[in-house]
Formats: C-alpha cells, structure tokens, sequence
C-alpha cells in the first residue's frame, strides 16, 4: 500500500506560487529522488510532508487515511522525518540527548540516562558511525551529524526519511557511506525521499523520480527509465543550458594578478596562478577544495601564512577589504545574505556603501549624486525594478545578487572575483548575471570564477585552474571539457 | 524621506503616543500645560536625552553600552574636581577653570569610550561584558577618587573659598543656565538647548554622512559591510567615543546644574537611555534607529514621570508605569513587523 | 568530565582553606562588620567611630560593605560565621531582607549588633542609632516655629529606607499639633540622589500648591530641592534636611534657603557600637536599644562656632 500519497498539493507565497496541484506517491521501502533547479519547490514540498507548512489546497493521505490537520509534531508522531540541509541539532547537548531531544525516555520526570546512552550507541552504530553518545555534537563532522539524525530517525521508528541536499557538503568517502545507509534503511522497509543536484548519484541510489520545475511536476518515472541529458532537459524545460562561447576578446600578455606558492593552514598550499586583463579565469574543484579561501586571501579578508601576492607587478599585501577595494580587487561573496547585503539597507544605500567618499563633499553625502550614481549602476547591472529606494531584503535572489555585482561595479575594479555567482537565482537572472560578466572581461577586467556548477564553468571561463585539497592540480585551456575538470578535481593522490 | 527608521507607523506610533500622553496630562495634571512645564520637562529630559542619543548610535551597531551612567558619575566627580583645584583657578582663571573642567568631562567620556570600543571591536568581546565591567570600573573609580564624598560646595573657612564658588557658578551658568524667552518668567534651559542641538546634529551624522551610513551597515549586516570595505572596527571604537562623549557631557551639564559631582550620580541610568533608545524604535538587533527616536523616547519617559509627578502620583506607580511603555513600545513594534509580513527579515 | 573533577576540586580547596581560616585563634577579639555603603559620608564617619573604640578597646576590625546589595551583605555575614567572628555588627541594606543573615549568625551563636538601620527579625543582641524619630520631631518643631504655626509642608521622602521613615514620623508628628500646617506633597526621590531631588522640587514648583517649607530627608535631597528653588528664584520658601554634610553646613553658613539640619552623631554611634560589643562579649548585659541623640544645626549654631 502506498505509504504516503499527495493530490494536487498547492502552495502560495506572498507573489510567487511555490507549488501548483504537485501530486506525489511514496511507497515503503523505495528511495524518490525530488529533482528540479533553485526555486522549481523541492524545499517546498519536504516542509509540506514535514507539516511545518500547511497547502493551501489539495489532499494527503497516510496509509490510506486523509490527513486532516499536519503540524510538524503530528508528522512525527506519525513516523515522517525530515533532515534538513540546516541540521536540527543543539550543538552543545550530546548526542544522545540529541538523538532523544523531545522523546527522552524516563520515568516520574527524571531521565533515565543510561537507557538513553545505551540505546543511542546501538543506533548510531546501526548506521555504521562509532562515536561516544555522550560527545556534545558541535564536535562532529557535518557526516557524523547527519547520521545523528539519522539515528534520531531510527529511535523514533520513523517510516519516511527525507533528506534535503544531504550530499552538498560531503566529501566522495562520506557520501559513499551516505548512500549505504540509505540502502540499509529502504532495505528496512523505510520509505526514504531526497533532495539533490548530483544526477550520478540520483541514478544510482533512486528507485523513481520526480522532476519539478516552477512548482510543477513534469515528470515522475523509474529511474531506470531516464538518462542523464533527458532528465535535465525535463528539469531545464529546453535542451542545453549553457552554450561555451568562445571569446572574441584578447587577454593581455602580462597578467596583473599573481599568485606564487601562496599557504594558509590545511585549506589553502602552494597555491599558484596568473591572472590576465581581459580573460575569464574558472577556479574549478569540489566544495571544500580550497577556492574560496583563495578568493579570501586576494579580497584581504584572510592574510596568506607564506607565499607572495602581485598586482600590476608591484607586491600586494592586502591587509582587509578596504585595502583590497582601493588596490581594485573585489569579490563577490557566495553567500549574498550574509555577505553581500546589507538586507535592512535600501538598494542605493547598499550600492554605494564601497564607494562613499565619491559623493560626499566636506564630510557630507551629496544626495543628488549619490542618488545618480546608484541609478546608473542599478540600471546598468539590470536590477529589476530599478528602484533604488527598496530595501534589499525585498528582493528574490537574482536580483539581490545583482544589487550585489552593481555595488562592485561602481568600485571600477581593475580584478573581480565571483565565488557562485549564481547559486540560488533564477535561469533568466543566470543568463543575465553570465553576460555581464563577459561583458566585464571584454571591458579589460581580470575576472575569476568560483563555480560548483560544472557546465557554468565551463560556459564562462577561457582558462580554468582546478584545485583539490588546498593544492592547484592543474590548468586547462582550450579545449575545456566537463571531463578534463571532473578528471581533475576527482584524480586520486 | 529619514531612511533607517522602522515603518511609518512605528516612526509615528511612538509620536502619536507622545501626543496622546501630552493632551491626557493636560487634562489630568495641574499645571502641565504650561510653557514653563514644557521648558522644565525639556530640562529634566536632557541628561538622559543626551545619553539616549549616544546609546543609539551604539545600538544602531548592534552594541550595547552598560557604562554610560557610571561614566557619567566619574566624569562628574573628575570635572567638579578640577573645577574646584586652586592650583588650576590660579593658573586659568575661574572662567578657564569652567572650560577646562568640561574639556575633562568630555575627554574622560570619550576616552573610557574608545576602550570600550577598542575591547569590543580588536579583541571581539561581547559589548555587553566590556562594558559591563567598565560600569562597576568607573563607579568603584568615581568612589575611589571622591572617597565616597561628593565633591562640590567648599566648606566653610576653605582658604579658596571664593575662587570655588565662582568657578562652581562660573559652570552652573552652562549647566543650568537659562536663555531668556521675552514674555517667561523663566526663560529656556541651556541644558535642553545642547540636547536639541545634538539631536540635530546626530541626525546630521546618521543620514548625511559616511560614517553614519556606515553605523547602520555595521549594525545591519557586519560581515557584508567589511567585505565591502566599510572601516568595521573603527565604526565601533567611533560609536562607543560617542556613547562616552555624550555620558562625559551629560556628567558636565549635571555638575553645573547642581554644582555639586557625586560619586553615585546617574546610577542605573544607562538603563533609562537603553529604554529611551528601545521606545524611540531603535532595534537591539542592530540596523535600526534614529536620533529623533531617541528624542522621542527620552521625551515619551520625561513626559509620563513630569505628569505622574504632577498628579502626586507614587513613585512605585511611576515605576510600574515606565516599564508598562516600554513593554508595550516593544509589542507594538513585533506586532507592526508581523503585520508588514516580516519585511525586514 | 575533567573539567567538572576541577571544579570539585576547586571547591573543596575553598572550602579547606575558609575552614583553616576559621579555626585559626585570635588572642583580640575578632568583630565583622558590614555596612550598608561605603560612599557616603554618613557611613564613613560611623565607620571612623568604630575604628576608634576598636582602638581603645583593643578589637580586631574586619569592616566590609554591601554597597545596597542585600545579596552581597548576606554573604558577608556568611563569610564572618565561616569565619568564626566573635561578633557581627550590621548596617542592613534591607531591615527584613537581612533576618536570613542574622538568624545563620544565630545558629552560629555569634552574637549580632545593629547600628544605624535596625533589622525586623533574628536574635539581635543590641541595636544602636540616632534616634530618628526624635530628629524627626527636632526639624518638625523647628519648621513649625519658622512657620508661626501655619504654612504649607513637602516632604521629599524616601519610603523604602526605614531610618528615613522614623524621620518622617517625628517630623509629621511634631508638625500634628499645628492644625494651621499642612503637608501638601511626599514625593518619593529614588535612591535619595540629588538630581532626582530637584526634578522633583521642580515639578512641586510648578503645580498651584503654595509651598513655605520642605524637608529632605537626607541631604542630597534638601540640596537638590535647594538647587530647584535657586533656579526658579522662588522667595519665601526655607529647606531643612538631615545629616548636615559639609555641603549643607556650607549653605546653611551662607544664609541660602536651606536654613537648618538635623545632625546624627555617626562617629558616637560608631564608638557606642563596639563599646556595647564588648561589654556583651565581657558577659555584661546591655538594653535592646541603645539610642544616640539627634542635634539640629542652624546659621547661628554654624556661624557660633566659627
């Protein structure tokens, strides 16, 4: 029998519908992958089957019977878990209390601890993780707190597991270990749905699949049935997403950023590249392999232990952002809400805040200007609207990105960094957000690109360095292939 | 358009209440709708007016500062020290002796200021414990200094008796002197007219400056404003100068109004300017407020105590009430953000 | 783990090291003594006052100071049973709030004194203070002989402090015999400072009420109602306060509107203390209250002097 069914499950937010009649049957013992870009209602939907938000039409059932009233304890009790991409954990209790946050065994009020070790130990080590229970959690690794998690899942005989993105942040050995024991838990008989973009893995762990895109399913099949190119056209709604355009721009000869043996701690080792006026640079490699930290390190955020830094053959220490913006390196944060905006500050105010000393006079900021000057670079890096008097927090995510590369766009940058320029914005933003910075190259800019999206490196970088473990393992130039990075990134030591 | 401020119905709530509360006292309390009340209330709100103003700024950043109101007491004893130091007199004049002493307060103020910024912004500790311990450091110093004893009217038979009691009028003629208003009795506190001058320009300094847009990047996204180049730390050793400024000043104008500095002057008024800060919108969050809030706030408490004082109102009462406006300020403020579907985030 | 066998370790070396203290002899007699504040002059010449009979009696002083915190002075009384006083003498932040103390120094059998602020509970051997209530009684007949028998009264009170409510007392039932006076306003100054006060008299100021006289229960609060009237330039009105700190015999000398203050004697309290300490710890027995008279100083007592 079916375990949990979904007809016409539809969810609206103020000025977007998340999900539109979304229909969605899980069976025990089964793993279904959710595929879809940023934004097609993945999250959506897990928090609906979580009951941490309520449809605003459309029927569930559990085993047959409707649900009437879902709220995420009820969804519990029922035997639905879901583990989030932020994992639910109090870093500072054990894990242990953990594992049995809101369900302790006990009796008249005091804990029963020991039952609470004995039988958190036999669970974690059910899903092959051998950690003393009473280890407060923040001292785990990411891995070993999602399979706390899990346990968490085990203890409370949980029939549906969900996993949002569990593999993002996990190196290749732990998301092997990953995989078992999601293979373990469908061998239990536990219905298991996950989140991810890693189609490989998609393929092999999922029984079916569901595809959304803008709140829709448009398709639900075997995995078996798909292969590769048709499951991202469906998830893509058009065939290929970037085209490699070939540059019809000359980079310099001499590059104006070096980089030469450049060490900070584990993440970072002699690390080494150029840099040219008018070329896109790739920084390719997986999560963790020590890109951002290099960005870090040019962006006068982090200070490098050994090795030298030059810009336009003169030495460069940058010794915070400050100084990096003065000498004319800018980067451009991967995460835009921490890093890049000021959410609570209008888009004017947020756009000139690097370049405040232009448009004020005696100590006083020129209205006028300032104004002008945030217009001009709202319209130029397409912010939509261009009303410079919204707060940033009022914006989707493409456009809060481009308020972000208007602000560094006025700075007059001579070397632009983007670490994930489009991570969590839109296609038609993407595309726009892709063209300017080509735009940027053919202007003479020296720009790098951090990207974890194979195919959005490809398509913009003419020359592509790829790390792995804090150390460069190579550059590539034409031809720039998908398999000559992954080749790369993955090449074992 | 002020930017920063909250919605527009926060920005007037608390004006709205302001009024609300002003035409009830008229028709309640004897006496309070008066040019004279009005330019007393004014007076009696200044102090802590003054310390309000600095209290945003530093909560603007996402600060807090617990040291303004000991700060204000050592301050205090410091300039009714140097006001009354014979050798000082013999040197300035009683007049010199008057500037001189201010010049001190502020200094003391700002100086304990940028400690505490200074601790706060290089070493990363929270606000709230640096300036935690500078409060219990600058009272035990007020009482160190003083030995406990105020400082101020000399005692009969003190061979500088005349020079002190000039010099003491000589700084009562700023801190509570009055400029004349033609048709008042009473004429217009020199207290009050600092304040309003402040306000003015610390509203000058939060919207038209850099370093004012800069205090609210800090305090809306730190991480962000560094990486755009905003100067992080300096901003806050900035904000808490100012925080302990304002206290040294307020320290000054309460010497000169009661010639006297107390050791134990201004205790626990810190926590009547984070009020005032808090009614006049101001967000401990960081990212929100304004220096005509603060105004306000400080107003909306002078107000209430002058009309509770005025109607014989108990001081317990009076208690309850303060803390019943500040309660209510911050539901009204939670209840107008759920009701913007949490725009601010 | 580690951490919390370091604590208990922690703990018991504390606990070793207060009990070694506690047992260690002392050929004079040891006497604890915690004041309500040391900032203030008040306190500070009572403390002075101890000091000297402690010096002529041959006591070992071990002064501390709750500095209003009834928290803090409690576990100072703590600190001298652990310590093994022979006698504890207390100026209570809080009259109630320090029974709980007195009554852990009973258990002890120390014996506990009270000087200044008496305490509502507990086995207290001896309590001694000026007498308040006839200082209270002293101001009320001086004013209403200033008045001629008729006027009208403020008095800016300080509720909580139970010394200034025996001020209090005295003054409105000495002021009781004159029906032509009346007390119009009892504002109450928080914490007794000198700002408050004069926001205070200000705000009296500016309400109808006619006011010829006002009592500040402390100095601080007849200073700051003094500064009020000052800066209002208001005639005819006249301040008495308490305590007659040198500021205020200052104004007083000066012929300002603060025209006379009650005057405790701190230092003979403070002598009156220990010599009553020692005779319990000699085995004499002593009254329950030991009162320390109130004078009143005015112009011509001040200027008689000089």
């Amino acid at each position: 029998m079916t375990l949990l069914t979904l007809r016409g499950i539809t969810k609206r937010y103020p000025g977007v519908t998340a999900l539109d009649a979304v229909d969605l049957d899980i069976d025990p013992g089964t793993v279904h992958a959710l595929v879809g870009e940023n934004g097609a209602g993945k999250s959506t939907l897990l928090k609906i089957v979580a009951g941490a938000e309520r449809p605003d039409a459309g029927v569930m059932t559990w085993k047959g019977q409707p649900i009437a009233a879902p709220t995420p304890r009820e969804a519990l009790l029922r035997g639905v878990t879901v583990i989030y991409q932020e994992l639910m954990l109090a870093p500072n209790l054990s894990a242990a209390a953990n594992i049995y946050l809101g369900t302790e065994p006990g009796h008249r009020g005091l804990l029963d601890a020991s039952a609470m070790r004995h039988r958190a130990a036999t669970a974690l080590a059910d899903l092959g993780l051998v950690i003393d229970p009473d280890q407060p959690v923040g001292e785990l690794s990411v891995a070993q707190r999602q399979l706390v998690e899990l346990a968490r899942a085990l203890v409370r005989d949980a029939q549906l597991v969900a996993l949002d993105e569990p593999t993002a942040t996990l190196t290749a050995h732990e998301v092997a270990h990953l995989v078992a024991q999601i293979e373990w838990l469908r061998a239990k008989g536990i219905a298991v749905v996950f989140v991810s973009h890693r189609l490989d893995e998609i393929r092999r762990l999922a029984d079916s699949i569901t595809v959304l895109r803008d709140g829709h399913r448009v398709w639900t099949g075997p995995a078996a049935g798909i292969d590769e190119r048709t499951l991202i056209r469906t998830m893509v709604g058009r065939d290929v997403v970037f085209e490699r355009c070939p540059p019809n721009r000359k980079a310099d000869a001499e590059p104006v950023l070096s980089v030469r043996d450049v060490s900070r701690g584990r993440a970072m080792r002699n690390v080494s590249f150029d840099v040219k006026r008018g070329e896109i640079l790739g920084l390719g490699g997986l999560v963790g392999a020590g890109r951002s930290e290099v960005a870090r390190v040019l962006a006068g955020i982090d200070r490098p232990e050994a090795g030298s830094l030059s810009l336009r053959g003169q030495p460069y220490r940058p010794r915070s952002p400050a100084d990096a913006i003065r000498a004319g390196v800018v980067y451009f944060p991967e995460d835009r809400k921490r890093q890049g905006l000021v959410l609570g500050m209008r888009i004017r105010e947020n756009v000139t805040l690097p370049v405040l000393s232009r448009v004020s006079r005696g100590g006083l900021l020129q209205a006028g200007a300032e104004r002008h000057l945030a217009q001009t670079a709202a319209t130029r890096a397409d912010v939509r609207p261009p009303d410079i008097e919204r707060l940033a927090g009022t914006l989707s995510g493409g456009n809060q990105q481009k308020v972000v590369l208007a602000k560094w766009l006025l700075t007059d940058a001579e070397v632009l960094i983007f670490d994930e320029p489009t991570r969590g914005v839109d296609i038609g933003a993407k595309t726009e957000i892709h063209r300017q910075i080509r735009a940027l190259a053919d202007a003479g800019k020296a720009v790098i690109v951090i990207s974890s999206e194979l195919p959005e490196l490809i398509a913009l970088a003419d020359r592509a360095v790829v790390m792995r473990e804090g150390r460069v393992q190579g550059e590539l130039a034409e031809p720039l292939t998908p398999e000559a990075v992954m080749a790369l990134a993955f090449r074992s030591a | 358009m002020i930017a920063h401020t909250r919605s527009w119905i926060t920005r007037y709530g608390v004006v709205a209440a302001l009024i609300a509360m002003s035409v009830v006292a008229t028709l309640v309390a004897p006496g309070f709708f008066s040019l004279a009340n009005a330019s007393t209330i004014l007076l009696h709100v200044s102090i802590n007016g003054i310390l309000t103003l600095g209290m945003t700024f530093v909560i603007i950043t996402a600060g807090i500062d617990l040291s303004v109101g000991s700060l204000l007491g050592l301050a205090g004893v410091l300039v009714a020290g140097a006001l009354t130091a014979p050798g000082l007199i013999a040197v300035v004049g009683v007049g010199g002796a008057a500037v001189v002493a201010t010049l001190i307060g502020l200094a003391v103020g700002a100086a304990v200021g940028i400690a505490n910024g200074a601790l706060t912004a290089y070493l990363s500790i929270n606000p709230f414990i640096v300036t935690l311990a500078m409060m219990t450091v600058a009272r035990g110093a007020a009482r160190l200094v003083t030995g406990g004893v105020p400082i101020g009217f000399p005692p009969m038979g003190d061979p500088h008796f005349q020079d002190k009691v000039a010099a003491l009028d000589a700084l009562h003629a700023f801190g509570g002197g009055r400029i004349p208003i033609p048709g008042t009795a009473q004429g217009f506190p020199v207290p009050a007219l600092v304040m309003l001058a402040l306000v003015f320009l610390s509203a000058l300094i939060l919207d038209r400056t850099r370093f004012g847009r800069y205090v609210y990047a800090v305090g809306g996204n730190e991480e962000a404003a560094r990486l755009s180049g905003v100067p992080v730390r300096g901003v806050k050793v900035g904000v808490y100068a100012i925080a302990g400024a304002c206290a040294g000043l307020a320290g000054v104008l309460m010497v000169g109004q009661l010639r006297s500095g107390g050791p134990d002057a201004g205790l626990l008024y810190e926590l009547n300017a984070i009020a005032a800060a808090v009614i006049g919108g101001a967000s401990l969050m960081g990212g929100i407020g304004s220096a005509w809030g603060a105004l306000t706030g400080a107003l909306l408490i002078g107000v209430l105590n002058n009309a509770l004082d005025l109607m014989g109102v108990q001081a317990f009462w009076q208690e309850i009430a303060k803390g019943a406006i500040i309660l209510l300020a911050v539901l009204f403020d939670v209840w107008t953000k759920q009701r913007n579907g949490g725009t601010t985030q | 783990m580690t951490k919390r066998n370091l604590g208990v370790s922690a703990v018991l070396a504390l606990a070793a090291f207060t009990l070694s203290c506690g047992h260690k002899k002392h050929d004079r007699p040891q006497v604890g003594v915690t004041l309500l504040t040391e900032a203030h002059v008040f306190y500070q010449n009572l403390k002075q006052g101890l000091q000297q009979g402690a010096d002529s009696l041959g006591v070992d002083l071990h002064v501390v100071a709750g500095e209003w915190d009834l928290a803090r002075q409690t576990s100072q009384v703590q600190n001298f049973v652990t310590q093994g006083m022979d006698a504890i003498v207390i100026a209570p932040v809080n009259s109630s709030g320090i029974v709980s103390a007195i009554e852990d120094a009973n258990h002890a059998h120390i014996p506990v004194f009270t000087a200044d602020i008496s305490a509502d509970g507990g086995q207290v051997v001896a309590h001694v203070a000026s007498d308040n209530l006839q200082g209270g009684r002293l101001l009320g007949e001086y004013v209403a002989a200033r008045l001629k028998g008729g006027g009208n009264v403020a008095i800016l009170d300080q509720p909580t402090v139970a010394s200034v409510r025996d001020r209090v007392t005295g003054f409105v039932d000495a002021l009781a015999k004159y029906p032509n006076i009346r007390i119009v306003a009892r504002p109450a100054v928080e914490r007794g400072l000198r700002d408050v006060a004069k926001q205070k008299m200000d705000n009296l100021l500016t309400t109808d009420q006619h006011i010829d006289a006002v009592f500040g229960t402390n100095d601080d609060c007849a200073l700051g109602a003094l500064a009020a009237i000052q800066a209002a330039g208001t005639k005819n009105i006249f301040v008495v306060g308490y305590d007659a700190t040198p500021e205020a015999r200052t104004e007083i000398a000066s012929g300002t509107a603060l025209v006379a203050d009650a005057v405790q004697d701190p230092v003979t309290i403070g002598r009156r203390t220990i010599e009553t300490v020692v005779k319990v710890l000699k085995g004499q027995s002593v009254p329950a209250i030991i009162p320390v008279p109130v004078s009143i100083v005015t112009r011509d007592s001040l200027t008689l002097k000089h």
